[in-house]
């Protein structure tokens, strides 16, 4: 039980140090407008593991491939996905899916204007 | 899962005791994308390790007309990845009765399902009124038992064009006081039925899916109202007519990593409910994402 208290406390006086991955930004922004985007880049409230997370593109056209999902070096906290070809205008949906380092799993998805 | 306890059987201890209550808070869920957060009136529709720590209230008058404060608190403990048992307990003052223990409450919850596309999820619990563990007058000479359903919807499956409301959500609870005792020293515990809803407002959810919030701690709120009440339905022939009391809770909750905090008032909704405004807070601790690898995983079933 002692250990337990004493991981407890520091668990408290460090809170963000395990939780579930939550969407804090996103390149292209979430909802926002841009110019036809070379990758997709998701920070996390958390790090994740990008062997078991990932995200689905889709366009005007429907489901548009696009590359593995990797994490920045030396911040495990943002998700990057490369794009492969140019986007033509129009709206885009961005599928996410992410398991944290502490195995939590979150989803979600967002929308963004190519112009 | 404490207000299962808290809420629910303190509904029968307040008939009892002509007590109004603020019923301790619960866990937070997440289903698909949305997160329902603990909540202070009624249960959330999940079950996870999670220590609510205080919940504190205050109401300037209650039914009966007396100053009352409260703090309590409820530990909940996975024991599988979608079941879980929990034990609270806390204590009541009431001006010119002085501070008094409340019953020790007992409760076991499971997860029925949770739709993540559809962001609707619910559980079916039970809870435990453990009679006669009060001091000073602030619990029941008998036990009270109390199953109940609670749900809840995300409308995160709206179509795009509605995207605006899309981090809308709705909570709801039902369940039952039932106490094993008709009467206890001549005075009739009757059967209450209890009912509540919330409406909510995730910013999280709005910067995650709809627009980004630039501002860290505006993105992290959740304004929310909750909508509790209780109501007698049986064995109450000798306490007069059957009146609905309860309370609308406006307030906001704010979503930090691995905990929260929440701040609601509380605006009883008649005079048996009390008068004036109270208010009632909670600090709440998420264990699974805290402490991930000990007190925060299921005892069997943990995935990792």
């Amino acid at each position: 039980m002692k250990r337990y208290l004493i991981a407890f406390s520091f668990a408290l006086l460090a809170p963000s140090a395990f939780a579930h991955a939550m969407l804090e930004s996103a390149s292209p922004p979430v909802g926002g407008a841009v110019e036809s985007p070379a990758e997709i880049r998701i920070t996390f409230s958390e790090g994740i593991e990008p062997k078991f997370s990932g995200v689905a593109l889709s366009g005007p056209g429907g489901a548009i491939p696009i590359g593995k999902a990797s994490v920045e070096a030396g911040d495990d906290k943002v998700l990057i996905v490369k794009v492969g070809r140019k986007l033509t205008p129009g709206t885009y949906t961005v599928k996410w899916r992410a398991v944290s380092v502490d195995t939590h799993r979150t989803q979600g998805d967002f929308a963004f204007t190519v112009k | 899962m404490s207000h299962l306890l808290n809420g629910a059987l303190g509904a029968a201890s307040a008939l009892a005791l002509g007590v109004a209550t603020l019923p301790s808070a619960y866990a937070h869920a997440i289903c698909g994308s949305r997160i329902f957060p603990a909540t202070l009136g009624i249960d959330d529709p999940g079950v996870g390790d999670e220590i609510a720590l205080p919940t504190a209230s205050y109401l300037p008058a209650n039914g009966n007309g007396a100053n009352q404060a409260a703090i309590s608190f409820n530990y909940t403990k996975t024991i599988f990845p979608e079941f879980g048992l929990s034990v609270g307990n806390g204590a009541t003052f009431q001006n010119g009765q002085g501070w008094g223990r409340n019953d020790l409450t007992l409760g076991a919850k499971d997860r029925v399902f949770c739709l993540p596309d559809r962001e609707l999820m619910a559980s079916v619990g039970v809870g435990v009124d453990l009679g006669k563990t009060y001091t000073n007058g602030m619990g029941n000479d008998f036990n009270t038992l109390t199953p109940a359903l609670d749900v809840g919807l995300g409308f995160g499956g709206l179509p795009k064009t509605l995207n605006i409301l899309r981090p809308f959500a709705i909570t709801a609870s039902v369940g039952e006081n039932l106490p094993d005792q008709r009467f206890t020293n001549a005075n009739q515990n009757p059967t209450n039925f209890n009912w509540g809803f919330t409406i909510q407002y995730s910013l999280p959810y709005f910067n995650a899916n709809v627009a980004e919030i630039d501002n860290v701690f505006i993105k992290r709120l959740i304004p929310i109202t909750e909508f509790t009440f209780q109501r007698p339905v049986a064995n109450f022939d000798t306490l007069g007519p059957a009146v609905t009391t309860g309370t609308i809770q406006p307030g906001v909750i704010y979503e930090g990593n691995g905990w929260q905090a929440a701040l609601e008032a509380a605006l009883p909704i008649n005079a048996a409910s009390g008068r004036g405004v109270g208010v009632v807070g909670e600090l709440h601790f998420y264990l699974d994402d805290l402490m991930p690898d000990t007190l925060g995983r299921p005892i069997f079933g943990a995935k990792k």
